[in-house]
């Protein structure tokens, strides 16, 4: 555990999507704190709804048109980022503030070539150019274990391999050290030995240079291999965070412990049923009142349709917001 | 005796490459199925697994006769399927029907979901109007949906909802074999189980049989009785789930196996790394494909392909050079 | 790049080829000019030597070898009603019909570009309704109705600009901006459209993580993108642009290739007629190879494909 000031420290946060007529209001973030130690990678582990990718594009402030944070604050570096200007961002971002999308095919312009596209943080905030940005670029596509990194930097996107294309575009992430990384599903759309060949990748990167990384994923595998602490959120809310031994050997809440169970394991052999959450998803712009996971829960009780329980602590830096947890 | 329901024999699909018309017939092919042959027995899985590029999805199309074989035999219930045309494959679609990965985009959007569920079933024209509407609602019940919804629009759903009216659609015609194409890679986590247990509830109960094709080894395994693990074209590996989960001897499927993530934050035991990008598959490398990337490769894995044989006594077979040495064949 | 300009090269060729079978064929088919061009009291002897005369009592197909040799020399025959080569008569007119054409093109191409990212810069503005409003009502309105409102307007009330010939820069005013409308409407909706699609794009979203401006994203990537349309649909503008001239030049009195076209429509001067085609055809097939090239440069999927 590295002590000091952390380096990202995300208080209540409160991001929400109006929909385009202006009816309604989806609480896509709804009151998410979490801190990150430098050198440290934190999972963020959720579905799709739960509000894990609004919280990346919320710290790095590349929210869709629709979207808005309305509430908390972030410190990055001991700076509040949402008091910053847009221009102030837009300074940081790409080069201490980096991300890492889910799909390599479509992150990348398909009109320019790798190059092209590979210098413009470099020049942007690194001004480099001619000889020096060509043989920055080369030792990046290196570093990435791209072969024949001269002949890449005039090709084009589409005459990659998806494998390929996300190495380069985690070149380009951290094309000027980056501080913080966030990588959003990073292997989501890629081959099983391809992901794997990625995430070594990911910790390599990670451990020269020092990186702070935050996965987002649905994968607990992922989080498995790369993270010290993770957090899972339901709903736009945190419902347990703790380091990740303990969320697996010990998840209290029953989210947590619901997608645990309900993955299928190859080695597992005999019971061919899957534990299941039974039920959908939520509806973000029409969530009752209290506990969101109510509806699915299997151990829910009266008060979790009331009020929203307190994160209640289990052990060190391991905390749940669950009724049942803060009973016992 | 359970009976074969379906088998592959020596099943080849090559497209030719660069542009129609007037080329020659020598152009370069790439040989997406490259003599694939396995046999399901009824009520059973097949599950076959690769990466992109191994053909598992051209595979899916040809059983479902949405491609043609280049060469090759399917046989349904003894009788040959993969030229049959007119009544003969009328029939066979009615034994044989799909399920697809995106729930998103394999719905109608502007169709009622009656009407997508119904659709093959009109197109048959077998039945009446009242019937069918109550064999839709029966449906739409045995996969768990509310009747009602039988009204609505696939958007009005969630994409594991969507994917139950795919499934209740894919059993309308009452099929003996279902070929699952990555059923629940695009649902979520907590979606999957439920779909998978579905999947399997249904299949004891209607007696069905599948081919499920996917990249998720955890799932497949789960799954299906047989695994047969696919790569440029070629069944490397093929044996049942317990066997090739457990002791997988290709060093493919090794690699594969050992690439899953792990259940537990130190679970699992070191990785086999595999160099390299998957060749391309117009150009396979000569002799065994998967030579260029294997940590074991030898010098006659470049020249010789390796045969597709019975190694050890549990039933399987795999394509490897260390299993089954050149010298000991003779 | 090289073989994607043959392929695209060899298919040009093979559409002339068929353009003039279809020229062939089209002016066969509209009766007997013989009859037409032979006073009524002709006898049947004079008629045939005629006919003979004329080569057309040969087989379709020598007709037709005659004809591609005839006019892979450039000869198209003599008008019948000017007694020139036909050839000269269009090529003498067509420099006038292409200043319009090309005119319309550029000013079209820039404005409706220009618009169009405004628009789409401004989604939901004032300016973005009234410029889809505008464009909708300009690709309504028929452009013979919209030349004669301006002529009527410009030329007729205010006296600031003539009302038709050709005698200088400031005559080509209205007659370019009504041949205009029509393209700027159409670029401009499919340069937002490309745009506002380009925008949402995950890789703009990239972009914007590596800390560019949105000014740069839009007119370095965004632009790019919508010109890939735009270039698609530029290869049918300057097709409706050179045909749609037959009706402004009539209504300006422009001397350019589409009046003389009319003119030898209502005569029968059949010769002219196929010339005028033919050039006007190959004229075209020849820029569509060029928007085709463009189209290479701009987005190279299309280069390895």
């Amino acid at each position: 555990m590295k002590q000091g000031e952390p380096l990202l420290q995300v208080m209540d946060l409160k991001t929400q999507i109006l929909s385009r007529d202006g009816g309604r209001v989806v609480r896509a973030v709804d009151g998410v704190s979490f801190e990150l130690q430098r050198g440290e990678t934190l999972g963020i582990i959720g579905e799709s709804g739960s509000g894990k990718s609004m919280t990346a594009m919320s710290i790095l402030g590349i929210l869709p048109e629709a979207a808005r944070i309305v509430g908390g604050q972030i410190f990055f570096n001991g700076g509040n980022l949402l008091a910053k200007s847009a221009e102030e961002m837009r300074r940081l971002r790409g080069e201490q503030l980096s991300m890492i999308l889910q799909d390599p095919m479509v992150s990348l312009d398909p009109l320019f070539t790798i190059g092209s596209q590979l210098a413009e943080p470099l020049r942007l905030h690194r001004s480099l150019s001619g000889a020096a940005l060509r043989g920055r670029m080369t030792d990046l596509l290196s570093a990435v274990s791209i072969p024949s990194p001269e002949m890449r930097l005039h090709q084009h996107p589409h005459q990659m391999s998806g494998g390929m294309l996300q190495r380069i575009v985690g070149a380009i992430a951290i094309s000027c050290d980056p501080q913080l990384l966030i990588a959003d599903e990073p292997t989501t759309a890629l081959d099983p030995t391809v992901q794997a060949q990625f995430l070594d990748l990911l910790e390599q990167l990670r451990d020269s240079k020092n990186l702070s990384l935050i996965v987002v994923t649905h994968d607990f595998g992922v989080a498995a291999r790369l993270c010290d602490h993770v957090m899972v959120m339901y709903a736009g809310k945190i419902v347990e965070k703790g380091p990740i031994r303990e969320i697996f050997d010990n998840p209290k809440h029953p989210y947590t412990k619901a997608l645990l169970a309900s993955i299928p394991d190859a080695t597992e052999t005999g019971n061919r049923r899957l534990r299941t959450i039974e039920g959908q998803p939520p509806d973000l712009s029409q969530l009752p009142p209290g506990c969101p996971f109510a509806p699915r829960c299997p151990s829910v009780v009266a008060r979790c349709r009331v009020e929203y329980p307190p994160e209640y602590e289990i052990g060190p830096d391991h905390v749940a917001s669950c009724w049942q947890v803060y009973v016992q | 005796m359970t009976r074969i329901l379906l088998e592959a024999q020596n099943l080849r699909k090559y497209f030719p490459l660069g542009r129609a018309g007037f080329g020659a017939a020598n152009r370069p092919m790439v040989k997406a199925v490259d003599d694939v042959s396995f046999r399901l027995e009824e009520g059973t899985s097949l599950g076959i697994v690769g990466e992109s590029g191994c053909g598992k999805t051209t595979t899916a199309r040809l059983l479902l006769r949405l491609n043609d074989v280049s060469a090759g035999r399917i046989l349904f219930d003894g009788a040959e399927v993969q030229t049959a045309t007119g009544r003969a494959l009328r029939q066979y679609r009615n034994e044989v029907q799909a399920v697809f990965q995106d729930p998103y985009s394999s719905l109608n959007p502007r169709m009622r979901v009656r009407n997508i569920v119904a659709e093959p079933l009109i197109a048959q024209g077998k039945m009446g109007r009242k019937e069918i509407r109550d064999w839709v609602a029966e449906l739409l019940t045995v996969v768990g949906l509310d009747p009602a919804a039988a009204g609505r629009f696939p958007h009005e759903f969630s994409g594991g909802q969507r994917q139950r009216i795919a499934i209740a659609r894919g059993l309308s015609l009452k099929p003996r074999l279902v070929i699952l194409d990555e059923p629940v890679s695009a649902l979520d986590v907590s979606i999957r189980a439920q779909i998978l247990n579905l999947l399997q509830d249904l299949q004891d109960k209607f007696h069905l049989s599948y081919v499920m094709i996917a990249h998720d080894l955890d799932v497949v395994a789960h799954m299906c009785d047989t695994i047969a693990v696919m790569y440029l074209g070629k069944i490397v590996e093929m044996g049942t789930s317990d066997a090739v989960s457990r002791s997988p001897r290709h060093p493919y499927t090794q690699a594969l196996f050992s690439a899953r993530l792990p259940a537990r934050p130190d679970g699992r035991p070191p990785r086999i790394k595999l160099t390299g990008e998957i060749p391309s598959a117009v150009n396979p490398p000569p002799g065994c494909h998967f030579h260029t990337r294997c940590p074991h490769a030898m010098p006659v894995c470049r020249e010789i392909e390796p045969p597709l044989v019975p190694v050890g006594d549990d039933g399987r077979i795999a394509a490897c050079h260390l299993l089954t040495p050149v010298a000991r064949r003779s | 790049m090289f073989r994607y300009f043959l392929r695209r090269l060899r298919l040009a060729v093979i559409t002339v080829i068929g353009v003039s079978i279809i020229v062939f064929v089209a002016s066969r088919l509209s009766g007997d000019v013989t009859l037409l061009l032979m006073p009524q009291d002709a006898s049947q002897e004079e008629l045939a030597a005629f006919r003979h005369q004329l080569g057309l009592d040969a087989p379709y197909y020598v007709q037709y070898y005659k004809f591609v040799v005839n006019i892979a020399h450039g000869d198209f025959g003599d008008s019948l009603r000017y007694r020139q080569p036909a050839i000269d008569l269009v090529l003498s007119r067509l420099p006038a019909t292409l200043e319009l054409a090309f005119s319309a093109f550029i000013l079209s191409t820039l404005i409706g570009l220009l618009l169009g990212i405004v628009s789409a810069r401004m989604r939901g503005s004032w300016f973005d309704y009234a410029a889809r409003i505008l464009s909708i009502a300009a690709q309504s309105m028929p452009s013979f109705w919209v030349g004669i409102m301006l002529i009527l307007l410009f030329a007729v009330q205010l006296h600031w600009l003539p009302t038709s010939g050709a005698q200088g820069l400031i005559y080509m005013v209205l007659p370019v901006t009504t041949l205009a409308l029509v393209p700027i409407a159409a670029t401009l909706r499919i340069t937002r459209s490309a745009m506002l699609e380009t925008l949402d794009a995950d890789y703009v979203k990239f972009l914007r993580v590596k800390g560019l401006s949105e000014r740069f994203i839009v007119w370095k990537h965004a632009l790019r993108n919508a010109l890939v349309p735009v270039t698609a649909l530029s290869g049918l503008t300057l097709g409706f642009l050179i045909g749609g001239t037959v009706i402004i030049e009539s209504v300006f009195a422009w001397p350019g290739l589409g009046n003389l076209m009319i003119e030898s429509i209502f005569t029968r001067d059949y010769p002219v007629i196929q010339a005028g085609v033919a050039v006007t055809s190959v004229f075209l097939i020849l820029l569509n190879l060029g928007v085709d090239i463009l189209f290479g440069v701009i987005d190279p999927r299309v280069r390895f494909d």
